[in-house]
Parts: structure tokens; C-alpha cells; sequence
């Protein structure tokens, strides 16, 4: 009590003197070369204020009262420590160091340790690293940039959701994605709602919630090693994110803004020589009475009894296997005589060019003892779909004080709002995609730009059932819409309580409510009524937690620190959701306005895990390090008697090149590091006890089922055991840094929701089952290629292996279906890796030829594995050049390996014919069925002299002319149409030939940028300014699927490997400028 | 000072699951439920199929018994009878899932009740009628450990041969049928076939014994004979107000309805019904007159051929085909379980056989004469069919049956066209011939693999045990 009594005197003391010995510090820090080092930071350890260098690397301070140490400190450099402040200009240095040597890097609650300490790969990317702000979505900014994780987005644009794996898929039945944490605040990232085999909508992920131009630093912890202390959620990794807070004394705005055009990247090669028809002809209109057509323009055409006209089929699933376009006349779908020509841009005429623009603002100040900061961001996106677009405001308030010697308090609060409207339909659903894909190639998109009839009914070319809709009654008329408002907020209070010993308090909050509107009007094909839905939904989670830190010099040669906490997580999920399956009104969306019964569902759902965590760090000469850390948790969703799980990691982290004093001007750092841990994990709730479902009543009368899932209440925690190892080293003045790591993790008695026998009643069990092995390695290097004062050259490689096993599941299970679409299932099977595409084979002979039967058609063969989700590697290359003021970033990333399977060219060649590859031997099929209908032979007596020559042999004991021919070459031609058709015939296709490689390797990111020289800016009355152009989504340089982009996927759920109507991806062009006042 | 800390720390450790227990109730189901909302529920699932996608009954049996045919489809003439995956896995599971799992759930609860006793013997009957479905698709199948994972942690199910599966049946429907009292109380409300009708339950179950019994006449004549002979013939349904029939309504409209509106378009009425209906007054109320013959003013009935590939019929359309005939169109259409007619067919043949007393003829007539007025075909064109029919036979019995079934009923028109070859249909294929039963699905292969495996090596030629 004595000294704080002192300090306090001492501090009171301080300000009086203050106001008589005012006097600055003054000085210029610069790197070695001699180059002016703008930004960095200098801050007095013990009076806590500071400053920043400007553009020509000065900085201006005022002198502290007390004795204190000055730390000047620079990402990539080594800190600079000073006690002694002589008058006059300083002149600094800065020497840069390896990131390992000294970075300080945010882990677990916030605690910063120094990287080398670290017995486990992490990976900490600056703001000033981030991809500039060409992405709503703040993870694309580490895309490309982090070894071992693998962002993916779902086709539907730019507000679609994220899929976010570190280190490969672990578990079957639960959720692979990484935990994001914002400031020590867990948020929830999960997807509700996307899209799945019929259909649906993405309506994104949380994390878009976040501002970009907030974030300070993202931290991704890989493995579980990493993650233990954050709990199970982090068995997956965890994405740390850090945001900025005011620094110094001095009051700053900035501001940023950027521009961007959007563009479909249609990769789709269709072919526009066949129209609408089927088997190579038109349907034909016969008149019995006098009759008139107009033409689109209102021209007439007579005609006689007896005449005919070629017409549009309205019957058939749209299809392009009709004759040739030729410019004939013919009736077209919608009545009117228009020329049989092909409409070679009717897709890409479909989309617009899409518009982002995004202005931020944000003001900060610190003083000596608090900080405060204000940003606030616009985005508007007109999407390139029509009558499709996003407004998302943020805006974030942190403050803090440090209201005494012994207390802290910090808090921040963000609020965000989205409202969106017209997100894509994915999949099977009534989207743009799939509808082009299907629609035959003679339709022009004039024709169904009226697409509302005189009576308000909807007009589309295909009528025999609705299952498809007018793309531009879907953008105008049936529109869906959703609203999130966000409060994401934490309030954290320091204590210290002694010079060893702290205590930290935190409670944060996020919570979302979302609401959504779907409109299908009055005329549509679907529901010629209409229909209006609406669902509400609201999250919460609210995380207390405490922290006592506690550190002290045991020996001169071991310093430890070690700390106590606990947690409370408490999370909850309402959802509504209503529908009005026919409106009394027309065309008026109100749930009441109906003549039908109300639809309405409504879910609850509530979760709390409480936990305790203790964890130690020793530091042995600054060189040799060990941590341990324990973790208890108590989930409400296991069973009373089970819990409880404990958990535990160690990491030890070796700086050899110190300890063995191998340090020289070739090798300059190394590290080993070597870790263990073992991460338990729950269950989703109420799978316990067996419960009843109600459905909607049968005429009044109620209806109940037996939840077809078997509770089990005998369940325990799952458990992911991981071990890893590491070496980090740099060689040649820290020109070349490379961090390489082995890990090795096994995930088992994993909690899955299981399919057993039906003939037990149930379709499921929740039961322990199933073991998943995940190994791996990653390398990730910097090199610094050339510097020189005005150039500097450098790149940031990654690279990915991992392979993957699924160990075992149960006695009754040996298969596991993680999703499927149409026959085609993603399954999890013992002995292979996750991720197995399985579907119907070709019939094959033992050499391996494919085989055909007497007519020249594949032989269907067995279900069998057609390829496998997991790419071999995955890496990215991404290069920086630096000229004087102008900067050059590009990244290009690559994925080699893992299949998926295309149902958009399933269809659009089988079905719709409407692709390149449909082409050939068509011309030659229809000589020859012109020249046998000429001869008059029937299609059995006719040998067709061209066509589509299936590659293959004959299967066994096929004759043709009374000659065995099995095992030769197919010599049979069959008509295109027929060909393409056995893969897409509806409950009998073979998927085989749709299973494709999905490598890529992709010009993601460009970024040139352009910083103005003080002076410049000056004159502009600003600090600083920089102008950039960037891109993104640049090219697809390698792909070995043709007409979509390899990385299409309709979600982000485990079941990967399947897509259909996937969208272009869009490329965007943009300007950004930021300027600091 | 640090005993205390350590009993604080033990104090919050157990505290730190406290309320766990009611946080983890499920609130959004309950775990109780009146039994009656079950019943309900079972009655709806086991009459109709509701999966998206999936009606193997309208999309693959009707094909396979040639009432109806696709105008597109097969691209090849390998894809004869073929059927996918899928929708074996999904009705397998309808049935024993979502029809007999709350129907067994009935049981379980009203077994020992005093009050619920008609609710227990009309849900075994209906368990009965469920299993009768199953077992003709499938043969041997899970039976007597079926149903019993909760309860009994049966995960993988024993298969019954299906002798005895039939015999317990029969069993367990005299046995039900017997013990319901028309003097107790009865579910009205949740009986949606006869709103709680104890004697339309008795008369139900009777005409499913005499479905049954004319089922394995042929492999257990002895047992058939039995049975016919001790039946008591005022327990039978006397008319068309007696047939068993689930009533669709509202969101739970008819699937072959519900496809049409939604997706059945491409399947057409088939070349064979249209000859079969020739000269007889209900060929209008199956088809409509194609809209080609119709532009010219003429009323011309066209039906797809059945195993023919589409390049065989390449020369058809939608236009110049017939469509369903607008009565099957309606939304108020009902789902045929039992018919009156249908028994007036069963008895014919039995009589035929001598299994059972009286005219065989008469019985068709009768039955004949129900449906057509159950259609509302006019009388005196009702009459004119009737004047005219040929001599009774087996195939004329089953020909006037299959007819009875036409978009209704294609699982008994399966199993009948497998035991007694009829109809006999326009076009058959030595190469590609009728499936004897479905396959087991892959599900049971993945998870119940010993017990299915027991059953030998099925294929889609393996006849079940009464068309042995």
C-alpha cells in the first residue's frame, strides 16, 4: 500500500511539475540503409504515452516527468529501448530482425508473448499485410497468405459465405470451420441458410460484420495446440482478430474510400449452332382454320388450313438437340414467329457490370490515460445480377482509461446493419445459373425480357410442371430480402494487484437478430397465387470470464508466469418462421393475407458450457521455453453424469541458434518447437432423451412423430489429440525466413448423428463413433529478394500438404454420407480419406477400357469411388515489388488435386445440350438418320454412319453380325443426344464421366499502389495519402473442368466436391484512397 | 488461507453444471404425446408418399405394371426397368420410419389401457396392412425385432422369412379384428379412414385376411382354404361406402395429384391401357383426347408404348399423345387402400378356385359393376359393358382388377400381375422381364449387412415366397 501511496504522490507531483519544465523530445529513426522508417511506434513505459514517426521518419515527443525507457518499435525491426533523452535531434536505427527473434504476437485472451517463446505455429498478419479492402468480406484478406488454411466462398457473389478449414477436415458430423475471435470475443460465424440439392439461398456469414478497415492485426492459431485455451470451439483453430485502438496523443482521422466495378467471369462454352427441339427436329403447328402470328415486331403471317410451322415445344425440359439454326421462321415460345437463330450472348447479356462502393471513416486520440476511437463504414454493392444489391453500415466505439495506477477498464462497442436484397438462388433453385444452363440456345433474352403477361402471369418458355422460372420475374417480381443487425460488445477491466500479479475481467456480447422476406407474386409459374414468408431469428452469446496473471523472476536464469481463469459461455437461438402459401390479395405481402391456414415453425435453442483453464510459461535464458495448459469444461448438452472433460497441451520451443551460439551472418536464427494437445468437444443440444415432433394438422386433426433420430443418453466428449513439430530458421542477413511444421491429429469418439438401419425405426443414432487422422505439412517463406534504397523485391510463399484418413466409424456403420446430391454422394468411409465422390461407374474390363453394348452405349457398372474431395497441395506465391513510392502486390494461388463433381454440365450437356462439347458428331448423326429415312431402313436394320463414337470396347459376348466382337474397339455410332443423356437420365445416369480434377491455380489479387511524399500531401492539407488500383479474381490461369470454375460449391457444409448452377465468379476492378488528417 | 481458496475452488467446480439438466430439455419437442396424433400420423404416412422427388409407386410401379409410360425416357434400351438408389433407400424408410414407427409407438403406449382398447387393435391392423406392403415389395424382411432400437437397442434387426410374416399377420388380424368393441370408446377424431368406425374396421380387416389368403393360395392352398371357409361373409364390406380409402385434403393432397401439379407431366397414359380400355366407358375417365387429334376436331386416345426406348418412340409428342384423364386431376382425389371392388374381385377368384362358395362370375360382375359406378359411368352404358362380358377367367378377373388399380393402387397391382402373370401385357420383353420384387437397399447392406446378407444373393429376379 506504502509504495502505491508513493506513486500516486509521485504521479500528482508529476503533473505540477509538468506545467513549469515542459521540454520535448526530438529525433529521426531510420533503418540501416539510412531510409526514413514513417509509423513507427514510440511509447514510455512507464508514463504510457507515445507518439508516431511521420512520413520522413521524425517524431516529436513531450519529455516524461519520471525516469522512464522510450521503446521505439517497428514490425519486422527490433525494438529500440532508450533512457536517456539529450537535447537536441536523435538520429535512431532501427535494425531489422527476423519476425521470430523478437515479434511480439497476440495468443490466447489477448496475452502477447514473443513469437520465439511459441512452442506452435502461428501466423500473425499485420493490417498493413492485408490484401487491400477489395472484399466485403474481411477472412478474403488473409486468403493466399496463411500456410494450411483454406478459405472458400460459396457461388453467389460477393456477400455469399466463407467455408474457413485450417489443417483439413476432423469431424464428420460437426462443423470443420475455424473459430473467429474478435478482441478476445468470440463471434459467431456460423451460416443459416445456404444452399443444398433443391435449392436455397447463402445468407452469408457473420464475419462480414466486421469492419476491414478496423482490423490491426488477424492472428490464426492452427492447430487445437494453439487453441486450447479457447475450448473446444478452437479445436478447429482459431482466427484471431485484433482491432485498432488509439495510440497517441494525437487526434487523427482518416479516411478511406474505394471504388469497384464487378464482372461475371462466364467460363460457360456454349455452343450456338442447335436450337430448341429434340432428336434434331422442331415440333410443327398444323392449322385447320385460317389463323395469324405475329412476329415480336407485330408483323403478320396468314395462314391456310393445312399449312404448317415450325414450333417451340413448350414440353420439353429445355433443350437444344433440335435441328440447326438456320434463320428459319418458326413460333417461338411465346407465340410469336422470330428466325431460329442462336442468342451467342444471352448469358452474359443477363448479368450487368456490379458496383462497390465503400467509404470508412475513423477518429482516434489517446491521451496518458485514455484512448478512445470512432470508425463508421458505408458499403453499397449493385450486384451484377439485376435488381440484386447490399447496403452494410458498421460502426465501432472503443474507449478505455486507465482510471488509476491499479485499475484498467476498456469496452468497445460495434454495431452493424445489412439489408440485402435479391441473394442468389443456389443450386437447383430458380436461379439465373441453372436456368441459362438449361434454357434451349435459340431463346433470345429479348424474349423474355417481358416477362409479365397482360393478365400479370408470369411468362417462361417451359411449361409441363414450374420448376422453372423467367430470370427476370425472379429479379423484379419474386424477390427475397433479409435484414441483420448486429451488436457485438465487451466491457474488460485490469486490476493489479502487485508488481507479480494482475487481474483481468472480461463480459462480451454478440448477439444478431435477422430477419427475412420472401415474396413469390401473384402470377408467378411456381405459385400462381403467391406466396410471402417471413422468418425472425435471434442469436446471443454472452462469454464472462476472469483472468489472474501471475509472473515472477524465479531465477536469474527462469522467468515464469502463470495464469488462472474461468468462463461462463452462454448461447442461445430463436428462429420463426411464417408462411402464407396463397394470397387473398394480390401482390399484397402480409402474412394475414390469406385464404389458407398459416404456416408457422418455430425452434429454440440454448447452450452453456462453463469452464476452468490454468496455464504456466517457464523461460529459461530467454532461449528455451515450456507452457502448459489445462482446460475443464462442463457442457449442458452431455449428460449429467459425463459433462466434464479435461484437457490439456504442451508446447516446448527451442531458439538453438542462441543456445548454441550458431549464430552468423549466413544462419541467423533457428528454432525447434514441439507440441502437444488433446481438445475435448460436445454436443449440439436436447440429443438425450426421445421426444416427439408435431407437424402441421391433417384437417384439424393433429399429427405427431417419433424424432427419427435415437437419443442417446449415454454420450461422452469427443477428443482431438494433436501433436506437431516445427523448424523455423533464416539464413542470409534474414533475407530468406522459412517456417516449416509436421503435424499429426486424430479426432475420436467423435459425436455423430449417424444413420442406422430404418428397420429399427429410427433413420439415425447419436452415438461416439468414428476416428479422423489428419497429417500434414506446411512451409511458409519470406524472402527478401533485392533491396536497394529505391527498390525492394520480395515474395511470401505458402505451401499445404495434408492427407487425410478416416480411421474407423462403428460396428453397424461403415460408411458415412456427409452429403449428397442426386445419386451422387460425399462419403467418409474407414480406409480412405474424407471426401470420397461416389457414384455410378462405367462397366469396365480388366484392363481398364470402358465397356459398350451392342448399340454403342456405355454399360452401366457399379457405385463405386470416382475421386476424392482432398487436394494433394495447395500453395500461393505472392510477390512484392516496392519503387520508390509505388508498391506492387500480387498474389496467385493454386490447389492441385480433389475432384468434384458438375452437375451443371451433367445437365447442360445431357439434358440442354447446350455446351461445345454436345457438338460432336451431331452433324454427322443427322446425315446419317437423313440418309437412312431416305432409303427408308428402320433404325434397327441401319448401321449409322456417324455420330458420337463412344470410347471403349465391346463388352463380353456381344456379336454383331453374327461375329463375336467383344473386346474390340466401339465402331457403333449413337445419336449425340442419347450419349449425353445416359449421364443425366434421372435415376439411371452414370456419373463417371462428370467427376472432374478440380486443380486450378488463379491470379487472385493485384494491388498497385501509390504513396504521396509528405510534401505532396501537404499541399493537399493532408498527412498522408495513398492511391491504389487493385483487382481481384483476375484470371483463372489452369482449370481441368470446362464451363465452371473449379472452386464452385452451392455451401459451405462439410460436403464438399458437388456443385450445380453455380454462378460466374465475379472479378472486381477498384480505386481505393485512404488520406490521414 | 488456502484451505479456503480450495474450497471455494471445489465449490465452484461443483456448482458449474448447476441448471445443466433444464437447459438441455428440448423445447421445441416434447417428451410426452397423446398417442391418437400418432395413429394419425402413421394412417397418412403409410397411404401416401410425401417425399420430394420420390414416388416409386406413381413413377416406377406404375411403369412396371404398364399403366403408364414416359414420352422421354429411356435413353437406352438397358434402362428397362430400372430403379434408382435412391428412392429404394427413401421408401423403405418411409415405411418403417415415418408409417410404422408412431403406429408402433401407439402400441407401446395404449397396450395395457382399458380405455384405448379399439385405438390398440385398429393400430394393429393398420400395422398389419403396413407390413403386408412391405413384405410383398421385399420378401423376407425385419419383422419381429423391427421397430425395437429405442426400446429394445435393436439396432440391427433379425429378417422374417415372409411365410411367417404372413402367417402372424393373419393372425394378429382375426385376433384385432375380433377383440374391437363397437361398445367402447374409439378414436373418431385421429381415425381419419373411418372417423373411429369399429365395424368398417372389422369389415377392413376381413377383406385384408381375403387379400392375404388369395395371396399364398397357390403355396399354401390348405391355409387359403382355411381361411376362406371360416369366413364369416357378414364381416365383409357390403358396397362402395365400405371401401377402405384415405381421404386427402388441404397440404395433404393425393401424390398422384400433387406430381401432376408439381411435376408428373412427362408420364403419359400407356399404349397398353388404351387397348385394354377399348370399347369399355371408362377409357374417358383415364385419358383425355390428344390435343392434335383434337385440332382437328377429332377425339383420338394415344398412349406411350411401354418398353420402347425413346428413340422408338421419337416420333410422339406431348401433343399428339393422350394426357390423364382430368377425374385422377383433382385435388380432392383419394388414396385406395381396400375396395369394395377389389374384393368382389378377390372372392370371384376364389370362388373360381373353390375356395370359396358361390359364382365366380356374379363376383366379377359385382365388382365391375362397383367401380364403374364408384367412376359414375352412366347405368345404361354400365349395363352394355355388363351385357357383353366374356366368360369369367382368371385373366378376365384380373384384367377387370388391374383396371380397378389405374393410378390408385400399384402396389397391388404388382404383386397380382407377379402371381398370376395377369394381364397379360401388349408388350413384353423375354430379354428385359419383369422385375419379381424390389431389391433390398443399399442402406440395409451398409447398416444391417449380417441380416441382409442371410437373406442370399438377391436380384430383381429373385421371386419373393409366395410367387415361389
Amino acid at each position: 500500500m506504502r509504495i502505491h501511496s508513493i506513486l500516486l504522490f509521485l504521479c500528482l507531483l508529476s503533473q505540477s511539475i509538468n506545467l513549469h519544465a515542459q521540454s520535448t523530445i526530438e529525433g529521426r529513426v531510420s533503418d540501416t540503409d539510412g531510409l526514413a522508417l514513417p509509423g513507427v511506434n514510440l511509447y514510455f513505459l512507464q508514463s504510457k504515452y507515445g507518439a508516431v514517426t511521420d512520413e520522413n521518419g521524425y517524431f516529436l515527443v513531450s519529455k516524461p516527468i519520471i525516469p522512464d525507457t522510450l521503446i521505439f518499435s517497428f514490425i519486422g525491426y527490433s525494438d529500440l529501448l532508450i533512457t536517456e533523452f539529450p537535447e537536441g535531434l536523435l538520429t535512431l536505427t532501427l535494425h531489422e530482425t527476423t519476425e521470430e527473434l523478437d515479434e511480439v504476437i497476440l495468443t490466447a485472451f489477448g496475452i502477447s508473448r514473443e513469437k520465439k517463446a511459441l512452442g506452435y505455429a502461428i501466423e500473425e498478419i499485420s493490417s498493413d499485410e492485408l490484401s487491400e479492402g477489395n472484399s466485403s468480406n474481411p477472412i478474403n484478406l488473409i486468403s493466399g497468405k496463411v500456410s494450411g488454411l483454406r478459405i472458400s466462398q460459396t457461388s453467389g457473389g460477393d456477400e455469399s459465405s466463407t467455408r474457413i478449414v485450417l489443417r483439413g477436415n476432423r469431424y464428420l458430423g460437426q462443423d470443420n470451420q475455424a473459430l473467429i475471435v474478435v478482441d478476445g470475443v468470440p463471434i459467431d460465424n456460423t451460416t443459416r441458410g445456404s444452399g443444398s440439392t433443391w435449392g436455397g439461398i447463402d445468407f452469408g456469414s457473420g464475419i462480414s460484420d466486421i469492419n476491414s478497415d478496423d482490423i490491426e492485426s488477424i492472428s490464426v492459431l492452427k492447430g487445437p495446440n494453439a487453441a486450447a485455451l479457447y475450448g473446444s470451439r478452437a479445436s478447429n483453430g482459431a482466427i484471431i482478430i485484433t482491432t485498432k485502438k488509439a495510440k497517441d496523443n494525437k487526434l487523427r482521422v482518416r479516411f478511406q474510400s474505394s471504388i469497384s466495378i464487378e464482372k461475371a467471369d462466364i467460363l460457360n462454352e456454349f455452343q450456338n449452332s442447335y436450337g430448341a427441339g429434340s432428336m434434331g427436329n422442331f415440333d410443327y403447328k398444323y392449322f385447320n382454320d385460317f389463323d395469324t402470328i405475329y412476329s415480336a415486331s407485330g408483323e403478320a403471317y396468314y395462314f391456310s388450313p393445312g399449312d404448317s410451322i415450325a414450333q417451340f415445344n413448350t414440353g420439353y425440359y429445355g433443350k437444344s438437340w433440335g435441328p440447326k439454326m438456320e434463320e428459319q421462321n418458326y413460333v417461338d415460345w411465346d407465340g410469336k414467329i422470330r428466325n431460329y437463330t442462336a442468342q451467342p450472348n444471352n448469358y452474359s447479356n443477363f448479368y450487368q457490370t456490379g458496383f462497390r462502393v465503400k467509404n470508412s471513416i475513423s477518429i482516434d486520440k489517446a491521451s496518458e490515460n485514455t484512448h478512445f476511437r470512432f470508425s463508421y463504414s458505408n458499403t453499397k454493392n449493385n450486384s451484377i445480377s439485376p435488381n440484386s444489391n447490399y447496403v452494410k453500415n458498421l460502426l465501432t466505439l472503443r474507449a478505455g482509461s486507465h482510471l488509476n495506477k491499479w485499475i484498467e477498464i476498456d469496452s468497445k462497442v460495434s454495431l452493424s446493419s445489412q439489408e440485402t436484397l435479391n441473394r442468389l438462388n443456389q443450386s437447383d433453385g430458380r436461379g439465373a445459373a441453372r436456368h441459362f444452363n438449361l434454357m434451349p440456345r435459340s431463346i433470345s433474352l429479348e424474349s423474355l425480357e417481358s416477362y409479365e403477361d397482360e393478365n400479370g402471369q408470369e411468362k417462361i418458355w417451359y411449361t409441363p410442371w414450374p420448376w422453372m422460372s423467367n430470370p427476370y420475374w425472379m429479379a423484379y417480381k419474386n424477390q427475397n430480402e433479409d435484414k441483420r443487425n448486429r451488436l457485438m460488445a465487451y466491457v474488460s477491466g485490469k486490476l493489479i494487484l502487485n508488481e507479480n500479479l494482475e487481474l483481468q475481467v472480461k463480459t462480451g456480447v454478440d448477439t444478431y437478430y435477422e430477419n427475412r422476406y420472401n415474396r413469390i407474386a401473384t402470377g408467378s409459374f411456381q405459385n400462381t397465387f403467391g406466396e410471402y414468408s417471413e422468418q425472425r431469428s435471434q442469436f446471443k452469446e454472452i462469454n464472462s470470464s476472469f483472468l489472474l496473471l501471475y509472473s515472477k523472476q524465479l531465477h536469474q536464469k527462469l522467468n515464469f508466469s502463470a495464469n488462472f481463469g474461468g468462463n461462463t459461455m452462454f448461447q442461445s437461438f430463436d428462429d420463426i418462421f411464417t408462411k402464407n402459401s396463397r394470397l387473398a390479395e394480390p401482390n399484397f405481402y402480409n402474412i394475414e393475407n390469406s385464404n389458407l391456414p398459416i404456416d408457422l415453425n418455430s425452434f429454440q435453442s440454448e447452450k452453456a458450457i462453463n469452464s476452468f483453464y490454468t496455464s504456466s510459461q517457464f523461460d529459461y535464458l530467454g532461449y528455451l521455453f515450456f507452457d502448459m495448459n489445462l482446460r475443464n469444461d462442463w457442457s449442458s448438452t452431455l449428460p449429467i453424469n459425463n459433462n466434464s472433460y479435461l484437457y490439456a497441451s504442451y508446447n516446448l520451443s527451442c531458439v538453438f541458434s542462441e543456445a548454441l551460439n550458431l549464430e552468423s551472418s549466413k544462419f541467423n536464427f533457428g528454432k525447434i518447437r514441439a507440441s502437444w494437445a488433446r481438445v475435448g468437444s460436445d454436443s449440439p443440444p436436447y440429443g438425450l432423451q426421445l421426444t416427439y415432433g408435431q407437424e402441421t394438422p391433417f384437417n384439424g386433426t393433429a399429427l405427431a412423430s417419433v424424432n427419427s433420430t435415437m437419443p442417446n443418453p449415454n454420450l461422452k466428449p469427443m477428443f482431438t489429440n494433436s501433436k506437431e513439430l516445427g523448424l523455423d530458421f533464416s539464413l542470409f542477413q534474414n533475407k530468406i525466413e522459412i517456417q516449416t511444421t509436421y503435424y499429426h491429429s486424430i479426432t475420436d469418439n467423435q459425436i455423430l448423428q449417424s444413420d442406422i438401419s430404418d428397420a429399427s425405426g429410427f433413420a439415425s443414432y447419436l452415438n461416439n463413433v468414428g476416428s479422423v487422422l489428419n497429417k500434414g505439412f506446411e512451409i511458409q517463406s519470406n524472402l527478401k529478394l533485392y533491396k536497394s534504397p529505391k527498390i525492394k523485391v520480395s515474395s511470401l510463399f505458402t505451401f499445404s500438404k495434408n492427407k487425410n484418413e478416416v480411421l474407423s466409424l462403428s460396428n453397424e456403420l461403415d460408411n458415412y454420407i456427409l452429403a449428397s446430391h442426386w445419386g451422387v454422394t460425399i462419403e467418409a468411409k474407414p480406409g480412405s480419406a474424407y471426401g470420397n465422390i461416389v457414384g455410378v461407374s462405367i462397366q469396365k474390363d480388366e484392363n481398364g477400357n470402358r465397356l459398350v453394348d451392342e448399340d454403342g452405349m456405355y454399360i452401366i457398372g457399379d457405385r463405386m469411388v470416382l475421386g476424392n474431395i482432398n487436394p494433394d497441395w495447395s500453395g500461393s506465391i505472392s510477390p512484392s515489388v516496392s519503387y520508390k513510392s509505388w508498391t506492387l502486390n500480387c498474389l496467385v494461388d493454386f490447389k492441385m488435386g480433389g475432384d468434384l463433381y458438375s452437375a451443371t454440365n451433367m445437365y447442360g450437356m445431357g439434358y440442354s445440350g447446350n455446351y461445345v462439347q454436345t457438338l460432336q458428331g451431331r452433324e454427322a448423326w443427322y446425315a446419317s438418320e437423313a440418309e437412312r429415312e431416305a432409303l427408308g431402313i428402320s433404325s434397327e436394320d441401319w448401321d449409322a454412319t456417324g455420330g458420337y463414337l463412344a470410347q471403349g470396347v465391346y463388352a463380353n459376348g456381344i456379336e454383331i453380325n453374327g461375329e463375336d466382337v467383344s473386346g474390340q474397339e466401339n465402331q457403333d455410332y449413337v445419336n449425340p443426344e442419347l450419349y449425353w443423356g445416359q449421364f443425366s437420365e434421372w435415376g439411371n445416369e452414370i456419373h463417371e464421366i462428370h467427376v472432374y480434377d478440380a486443380s486450378y491455380i488463379k491470379f487472385r489479387e493485384l494491388n498497385i499502389s501509390y504513396k504521396f511524399s509528405k510534401a505532396a500531401a501537404e499541399k493537399l492539407k493532408v498527412q498522408y495519402l495513398e492511391v491504389a488500383f487493385y483487382a481481384r479474381n483476375l484470371a483463372l490461369l489452369y482449370s481441368n473442368i470446362p464451363n465452371i470454375d473449379p472452386e464452385s460449391s452451392y455451401n459451405n457444409g462439410n460436403g464438399q466436391g458437388i456443385e450445380y448452377g453455380s454462378y460466374p465468379f465475379v472479378k472486381s476492378l477498384g480505386l481505393s484512397l485512404k488520406a490521414n488528417f | 488461507m488456502k484451505k479456503y481458496l480450495l474450497l471455494l475452488c471445489i465449490a465452484l467446480i461443483q456448482s458449474c453444471d448447476k441448471g445443466f439438466e433444464e437447459l438441455n430439455q428440448n423445447p421445441n419437442q416434447s417428451p410426452n404425446i397423446n398417442p391418437e396424433y400418432l395413429f394419425s400420423q402413421s394412417l397418412l404416412k403409410g397411404a401416401g408418399q410425401f417425399s420430394t422427388g420420390v414416388h416409386t409407386e406413381i413413377w416406377t410401379l406404375m411403369e412396371w405394371t404398364q399403366m403408364l409410360a414416359d414420352l422421354n425416357e429411356p435413353t437406352s434400351n438397358n434402362n428397362f426397368y430400372t430403379y434408382s438408389e435412391d428412392w429404394n433407400n427413401e421408401l423403405w424408410k418411409e415405411w418403417y420410419v415415418d408409417a410404422l414407427m408412431p403406429v408402433q409407438d401407439v402400441l407401446y403406449q395404449t397396450e395395457n389401457s382399458s380405455k384405448d382398447v379399439n385405438l390398440y387393435q385398429m393400430a394393429r391392423i393398420w400395422k398389419c396392412f403396413l407390413y403386408h406392403r412391405i413384405t410383398d415389395l421385399w420378401g423376407n424382411i425385419p419383422y419381429s425385432e423391427a421397430l425395437s432400437g429405442y426400446n429394445n437397442s435393436i439396432l440391427t434387426p433379425n429378417y422374417d422369412s415372409q411365410e411367417s410374416i404372413y402367417l402372424h399377420l393373419l393372425e394378429e388380424l382375426e385376433d384385432a379384428s375380433n377383440a374391437l368393441d363397437a361398445n367402447l370408446n374409439s378414436p373418431s377424431q385421429s381415425d381419419l379412414i373411418f372417423q373411429g368406425d369399429v365395424v368398417k374396421w372389422e369389415q377392413f380387416a376381413n377383406a385384408l385376411i381375403c387379400r392375404l389368403a388369395l395371396r399364398i393360395s397357390d403355396i399354401k392352398p390348405i391355409k387359403a382354404s382355411e381361411i376362406f371357409s371360416s369366413l364369416d361373409e357378414s364381416k365383409l364390406m357390403k358396397n362402395n361406402d365400405d371401401k377402405a380409402e384415405f381421404p386427402f385434403y388441404g397440404e395433404y393432397l393425393h401424390p398422384f395429384y400433387e406430381l401432376d401439379y408439381t411435376g408428373q407431366g412427362m408420364r403419359k397414359p400407356s399404349q397398353f391401357l388404351i387397348e385394354v380400355l377399348e370399347n369399355d366407358p371408362r377409357l374417358s375417365i383415364y385419358c383425355a383426347p390428344t390435343e392434335f387429334g383434337l385440332s382437328f376436331g377429332i377425339e383420338e386416345y394415344v398412349g406411350v408404348p411401354n418398353l420402347s426406348s425413346m428413340n422408338e418412340h421419337s416420333h410422339l409428342n406431348d401433343n399428339t399423345t393422350s394426357e390423364v384423364g382430368s377425374y385422377f386431376l383433382q385435388s380432392s382425389l383419394s388414396g385406395e387402400l381396400l375396395s369394395y371392388a377389389e374384393q368382389c374381385f378377390i372372392l370371384a377368384e376364389a370362388s373360381l378356385k373353390g375356395l370359396y362358395p358361390g359364382d365366380a362370375s356374379n363376383f366379377m360382375r359385382l365388382g365391375i359393376e362397383a367401380h364403374m359406378n364408384d367412376l359414375q359411368v352412366e347405368p345404361d352404358l354400365i349395363t352394355d359393358y355388363l351385357n357383353n362380358l366374356p366368360t369369367v377367367s382368371l385373366g378376365e378377373i384380373q384384367k377387370q382388377k388391374w383396371v380397378t388399380f389405374l393410378y390408385l393402387n400399384a402396389f397391388e397391382s404388382f404383386a397380382e400381375k407377379r402371381r398370376t402373370g395377369f394381364p397379360t401385357f401388349a408388350i413384353e420383353n423375354s430379354e428385359h422381364p419383369l422385375p419379381k420384387r424390389l431389391v433390398y437397399p443399399i442402406s440395409e447392406y451398409d447398416l444391417n449387412g449380417v441380416n441382409v446378407s442371410a437373406q442370399g444373393a438377391i436380384n430383381s429376379q429373385t421371386p419373393v415366397w409366395w410367387n415361389n
